[in-house]
């Protein structure tokens, strides 16, 4: 445990110091470290996407734009777009959906956040469906959902 | 570094991936769901927010852009 906790700092550091391609590796390692130790099932992996003709973005996240699977046989979406801004990382754009499915219809928890919002949705909003879970573990996907949202205008709408 | 923890993507495959999502998730094309949230249309963006940061990495003068 105290080398998964050195590790984290260390890549932590590295991605607040770094330059910028080592810090975006940094912290691509920094994310896949924390979900492969706690929730991230065998062999899935996080992985940094760039483009070939624009160099100036990046973004971290599932392999080609699909979720992660996880332990418990559900799935996680998660993207981080990432810019320099000032020789430092910033990230501008996020996202973590916690899903049962692999398309995302049927998600129990999400969490947005945009740096710079450019339309009416929030920069930062969370949803999550209110379920009760049954004996089986499942969550029943068809009744008794409602949404929270720290917006003001309520979850995206 | 790990070997397989980078995917460069051209402009036509980060384009395909937009397609493809956009399509088994919304229904619309990827033009359509990026039009849509430009003009604060779209219901939900919350189900395609991974798509949308995605399209971050075309150029400002790309297509989908437009």
């Amino acid at each position: 445990m105290l080398d998964v906790v050195a590790k984290a700092k260390s890549l932590a550091e590295a991605f607040s110091t770094k330059g910028e391609w080592k810090a975006v590796d940094a912290f691509r390692e920094f994310i896949q470290l924390l979900l492969a130790k706690t929730i991230l099932a065998d062999g899935e992996r996080v992985v940094r996407v760039k483009p070939k003709e624009n160099g100036s973005d990046a973004l971290v996240s599932g392999c080609d734009s699909r979720p992660l699977r996880l332990r418990d046989g559900r799935f996680l979406r998660i993207h981080f777009a990432i810019r320099f801004n000032r020789k430092h990382l910033a990230v501008v754009e996020s996202g973590y959906q916690y899903q049962t499915d692999m398309d995302g219809r049927n998600w129990i928890f999400r969490y947005d956040y945009e740096r710079a919002p450019r339309h009416r949705y929030p920069g930062g909003d969370h949803g999550a469906r209110d379920r009760t879970c049954n004996s089986t573990g499942a969550w029943p996907m068809t009744s008794g959902t409602s949404s929270t949202s720290t917006s003001p205008r309520g979850p995206y709408r | 570094m790990d070997e397989n923890s980078t995917y460069e993507l051209s402009r036509d495959e980060i384009a395909a991936l937009l397609e493809e999502g956009a399509r088994r998730r919304l229904g619309i094309s990827a033009l359509e769901m990026v039009q849509m949230y430009r003009a604060d249309t779209l219901d939900d963006p919350g189900a395609v927010r991974d798509l949308l940061a995605l399209s971050r990495l075309l150029a400002d003068n790309d297509p989908l852009h437009a």
